[in-house]
């Protein structure tokens, strides 16, 4: 289907998107998770910084910028599929 | 009120994430006056405070902000720390209180899952339940409480609403009732059961304010949002000269007035003069700059709690991130600009070690305060207040690109340090971006009464103390003077060969190439103890010289005696030389050893003589 699984760093073109998970164990990704960036966790695009990054997510009720180097170690699902 | 058996009282610690509410609440309920934000990590010393109107005392402990007990950084393992009861110095609370805003209660409940596991009674606080009902969301409180099973209470922290149940829950400790089923230890199965628990109990999500998305399509908006955070920035150096301006001529005039009817009054010897000259002039000349200073904290301060700081940060990280910082150093850098001292202690929330010495070694170059009063002097003193666009005079936009320079002489410091220790892996940059909310004016008066209390209190001991050694070296040995002489031409000829005057002839020969002469050199000595004692060395080394009748205010006296390349020099060299024995304390004890306070005066000092050094050359033509 797709050559690369697709990361919350292409959330921007998606749109809409679910998290399937992110692979790894590092501290920065156990914080993600438990910041709700876990699988199963609708995700929307808001908007980019004036300068291209981070961006503005949203989830749970809440907003939150992210890099896009640290978006890109959590994998997604485009919403449309599930 | 208080209990016929002195008991010790039972301590309640404060559990949340940042933009919790959790300081408002910490606030209202000891009536103490924490500092309050809306960025997150703002919260870095632990506080306590003994809580008002309760039937049993009870304290309260005001943990740092943490989204999650799995802390990543120091900050935070303070927290869980103080928790689990293995922190030294601090005993274990009696019970927790899990603060959380209801109007993102999705993300905090697993923080509530987390906290119970640890054995403790809990107890759970939603803020900020009228912004919840006024932004259509909705939540049952009561089968909140049933299906978690401790004890639930809503509040409006600022308003007082709910504070007089959550005392009596306070008072009533023992019988709390105990947490319901834990869910698993994967943040997964957190959120499983958090959006159980919700769906159950009704909840409703909150619609964004319309407020905050219109604001935020301005300030965020990807041209808009950045001229908007020039113009902030623009303004703000600006009304620093502009609003302060009445007030600091008042307060002069007064210390004048002050110290010549001192003067007049008291018989003419030594003593008086250390009473007129040395302390009231000397200290007087720092005090004028406590409008400036007022007005500067009262502007960061609503900006932080309005929630404008978090845009900027927004806006801004990807200049930080060409640095090699992340959001939080951000956030301490900010901080220094106020002060270094609570910009360094406020590098404990970042996790990394590396990251956290980069922003410590390049804190002390952002424009603090203290620097203020230099630069206002000098500004005052040199240069014009001609228009240059619309409210913006040249005064504003000199101070505008000293604090640019001090701000990009930061980052790359912050990007030498971060590149030259060990690579070490980037760090996560999250922020929440809370809705704007706009702060009480009692809340907002009482922080910004803080920093100015700590600014006296440093007028009152180091300051007070530097003049005095300053006053002693330029009124000392006492010499007879010409028996022509006035009292004016006397005092001077005792300055020009005092024990100061030698000192600062001594080194002279180190600054002569920037163009500063002993007087100013004198002042380079006393400052290093603190910024501001370089003006009171002024006052005390100019306020000595010139003609009785004309009394030239201390502005005019600058002017007379300093070349403008050589006070352009001066003010480059304020740019960056780490004069503030504080700062060097707080480094020493962040970084635990000498080391790094000796590195970052030794840089600090070295790029200030430098810079100035090409900055006198280059004014001199």
């Amino acid at each position: 289907m797709y050559g690369k699984p697709k990361t919350l760093a292409d959330l921007p073109e998606l749109g809409f998107a679910i998290i399937r998970g992110s692979p790894g164990d590092a501290p920065l990704q156990a914080r993600l998770r438990e910041l709700g960036l876990c699988a199963g966790t609708d995700v929307e695009f808001e908007r980019r910084a004036p300068l291209g990054d981070p961006m503005v997510v949203r989830f749970r009720g809440t907003r939150l910028c992210l890099r896009r180097a640290e978006a890109a170690l959590i994998e997604v699902d485009p919403a449309d599929e599930a | 009120m208080n209990p016929t058996v002195a008991a010790p009282p039972r301590t309640f610690a404060l559990v949340g994430s940042p933009n919790s509410g959790k300081t408002t609440l910490f606030n209202a309920l000891t009536g103490l006056r924490a500092k309050t934000g809306n960025y997150p990590g703002v919260t870095v010393d632990r506080r306590e405070g003994d809580v008002r109107g309760t039937g049993v005392a009870a304290r309260l402990v005001d943990l740092p902000g943490t989204y999650s007990l799995q802390a990543i950084s120091e900050d935070e393992s303070v927290a869980v720390r103080i928790l689990r009861g293995t922190m030294t110095g601090a005993e274990r609370p009696d019970a927790a209180i899990v603060v959380a805003d209801a109007t993102t209660i999705e993300r905090s409940l697993p923080l509530v899952a987390e906290v119970a596991e640890l054995g403790l009674p809990v107890c759970l606080v939603l803020t900020m339940v009228d912004e919840l009902k006024a932004r259509g969301g909705d939540v049952d409180l009561f089968t909140l409480k049933g299906r978690l099973g401790i004890p639930v209470v809503g509040i409006v922290g600022h308003r007082g609403i709910g504070l007089d149940d959550l005392r009596l829950l306070l008072d009533n400790v023992d019988e709390w009732s105990s947490f319901k089923k834990p869910p698993g230890p994967a943040p997964e199965e957190r959120f499983a059961w958090t959006d159980e628990i919700l769906a159950a109990s009704k909840r409703k999500q909150p619609t964004e304010s319309p407020l905050t998305r219109r604001l935020d399509a301005v300030l965020l908006h990807p041209l808009l949002g950045p001229l908007v955070f020039l113009a902030f920035v623009i303004v703000f150096f600006q009304s620093i000269f502009t609003w302060a301006a009445p007030a600091m001529d008042m307060i002069s005039d007064g210390i004048d007035a002050g110290a010549a009817w001192l003067a007049n009054v008291l018989p003419s010897g030594l003593a008086t003069d250390l009473l007129t000259e040395g302390i009231i002039k000397g200290v007087g000349a720092v005090l004028v700059f406590v409008p400036q200073i007022a007005i500067l904290f009262a502007i960061l301060l609503l900006l932080e709690t309005c929630g404008y700081m978090a845009r900027a940060a927004f806006v801004i990280d990807r200049v930080m991130g060409w640095a090699g910082l992340e959001g939080r150093c951000f956030v301490a850098l900010l901080s220094s600009y106020a002060c270094a001292v609570p910009g360094i202690m406020a590098t404990r929330t970042i996790p990394s070690d590396r990251d956290r010495l980069a922003t410590m070694l390049a804190a002390p170059l952002t424009t603090c305060s203290a620097r203020l009063p230099v630069y206002a002097l000098l500004i005052a003193a040199f240069v014009p207040p001609t228009p240059v666009l619309g409210p913006l005079t040249m005064q504003g936009t000199t101070l505008f690109l000293l604090y640019l320079l001090g701000s990009v002489s930061t980052l790359i410091v912050a990007a030498i340090v971060k590149r030259g220790l060990r690579k070490g892996r980037s760090l996560p940059f999250y922020q929440e971006l809370p809705p704007y909310r706009l702060p009480t004016l009692r809340a907002l008066l009482l922080q910004t009464w803080q920093p100015i209390r700590m600014f006296l209190r440093r007028a009152g001991t180091v300051i007070l103390a530097a003049s005095i050694v300053l006053w002693a070296l330029l009124a000392f040995p006492r010499r007879d003077a010409a028996p022509d002489a006035t009292p004016t031409q006397a005092r001077q000829q005792v300055v020009e060969q005092s024990w100061g005057a030698s000192l600062g002839r001594t080194i002279e020969p180190v600054f002569e190439p920037l163009g500063f002469d002993w007087r100013i050199c004198v002042g380079l000595v006393g400052s290093f103890a603190a910024r501001e004692v370089m003006v009171s060395t002024m006052a005390q080394v100019y306020g000595q010289e010139g003609d009785d009748e004309t009394n030239p205010s201390l502005i005019e006296k600058v002017r007379d005696s300093m070349s403008p390349p050589a006070a352009l020099a001066l003010l480059v060299f304020f740019v960056y030389a780490l004069q503030c024995v504080s700062t060097v304390a707080v480094l020493r004890r962040e970084t635990n050893g000498w080391r790094w306070p000796i590195i970052a005066v030794a840089y600090t000092y070295g790029t200030a003589w430098l810079a100035s050094w090409i900055t006198y050359k280059i004014a001199s033509g």
